[in-house]
């Protein structure tokens, strides 16, 4: 997969090596030409390109319309959007992820702008530390879908009333569904008649709204 | 009708006072407040500081009914995220943005925002005025392909008729104002001392222009 990364700071030059280390063709863009030229000499199989993000023309020399994803991670809410609106829209790539620095600016980040996926620090951490006040079972993985969706993980107790229980026996809200079972170091299928037992890790895809509801259906 | 501007530059500020003038319902955003003082005195409409994507600034200045919307700061990429968002969020009817570079406003206008670029359009225009100086640019279209020209009838072209100045697919007599009144005159109209004639012409063509009406 070609992946290009807007932004070859903190966040950027990690993406960009662990994606490399899986084996993913990489390609940087940096502002800053100081950065650009550090982050080529520690990853020197990376296409690391000095520019604007938000410019076209800089992003067809990073290789835009050869990238099947393009990720924006600069600390700057506005080029991620623009980085993400031009690839969308203008460049056509099929998938977008843009990172918000600032939460208040978490409602532009829609397709309407070219984003598909958005990753906010302070939302997950508002969200893990809401779940830890509300003594909730449950922790978010991910949020999708704009943030209407969210990807959890709740770890079966063994003081949980579902131990022994069959997966097609819980009472999940509407719209959620058990992805996989997490037991033991290996991934189970999420089949209907599969029992919990004590310690699985049980991933479910509900709605951000939902998660409380899911995590009563799990305690 | 009611506007909502993004940014109180120069643009912004004349826009806002020209609007307010007008008798128009007028919002200004600018996130500096020393910016509004740029407005004119009769301006009446409202100043709000804060950023032009912010939605509760956007709210606050009304954009939920809108009629139009302007963003106008010194930032392309502001000016097209708050303009994106008024037309497609807010759904206002009519939104325009400038943009400096000239690559993204075409870009943007593609993407369904008209968008004006007045470095495109300065630089052009100011080409044409070195180009060109017997013929006064008053608009340029597209990106420069076409520019219409205004040109006071000399002794030279007394008495000639309009048609001789139509040459399809180059240039056409677009508008023709005599004694303070403006027509679109036919192909037999015959030209007199004083006319002011505005040609629309290919810009490549100027300088055949130029010659047929034996300027410089």
């Amino acid at each position: 997969m070609n992946v290009l990364i807007v932004g070859g700071g903190k966040t950027g030059s990690y993406l960009a090596q662990r994606l490399y280390e899986e084996g993913q063709a990489v390609m940087v863009i940096e502002k800053n030409p100081e950065g650009a030229a550090k982050l080529k000499e520690i990853l020197p199989a990376i296409t690391v390109v000095a520019g604007d993000g938000d410019d076209p023309a800089t992003l067809e020399l990073a290789g835009v319309r050869n990238a099947d994803v393009v990720v924006a991670t600069t600390g700057d809410d506005e080029d991620n959007l623009v980085a993400c609106l031009l690839a969308r829209l203008e460049f056509r790539v099929r998938r977008t992820l843009a990172r918000v620095n600032n939460p208040k600016n978490e409602w532009l980040f829609t397709p309407t702008l070219g984003i598909d996926v958005w990753v906010s620090q302070a939302h997950v951490i508002a969200d893990l530390l809401r779940e830890e006040l509300a003594g909730l079972e449950v922790s978010t993985l991910m949020r999708l879908a704009g943030g209407q969706l969210a990807l959890v993980e709740s770890v079966v107790q063994p003081t949980s009333r579902q131990v022994g229980r069959a997966l097609s026996e819980l009472a999940l809200p509407a719209n959620s569904a058990v992805v996989a079972i997490v037991r033991g170091g290996g991934v189970l299928a999420p089949r209907p008649d599969l029992t919990l037992q004590n310690g699985d890790r049980v991933i479910a895809l509900t709605q951000a709204a939902q998660r409380q509801r899911l995590a009563a259906a799990l305690s | 009708m009611r506007f909502v501007i993004v940014g109180c530059g120069r643009v912004g500020a004349r826009l806002g006072s020209q609007l307010s003038l007008a008798g128009h319902e007028v919002a200004v955003i600018d996130k500096d407040p020393q910016a509004f003082l740029r407005l004119s005195p009769t301006f009446k409409g409202e100043t709000i500081e804060g950023v032009g994507f912010d939605r509760e600034v956007l709210i606050r200045a009304g954009i939920e009914r809108a009629d139009g919307f302007a963003s106008v700061t010194n930032g392309d990429n502001t000016n097209i995220v708050s303009a994106r968002i008024a037309r497609y969020v807010f759904r206002v009817p009519m939104v325009v943005t400038r943009i400096y570079d000239p690559r993204r406003a075409e870009i943007y206008r593609r993407l369904g925002i008209p968008t004006i670029s007045p470095t495109d359009w300065g630089a052009t225009a100011i080409a044409e005025m070195l180009l060109h100086p017997g013929l006064a640019t008053r608009l340029t279209m597209g990106h420069g392909e076409v520019t219409l020209v205004e040109y006071a009838v000399t002794e030279y072209l007394n008495g000639h008729r309009v048609d001789e100045l139509n040459i399809p697919g180059e240039m056409v007599v677009a508008g023709l104002v005599r004694e303070s009144r403006a027509t679109l005159p036919t192909p037999g109209t015959r030209l007199q001392l004083g006319d002011m004639l505005y040609i629309s012409v290919q810009t490549a063509s100027l300088g055949r222009l130029e010659e047929m009406l034996r300027l410089p």
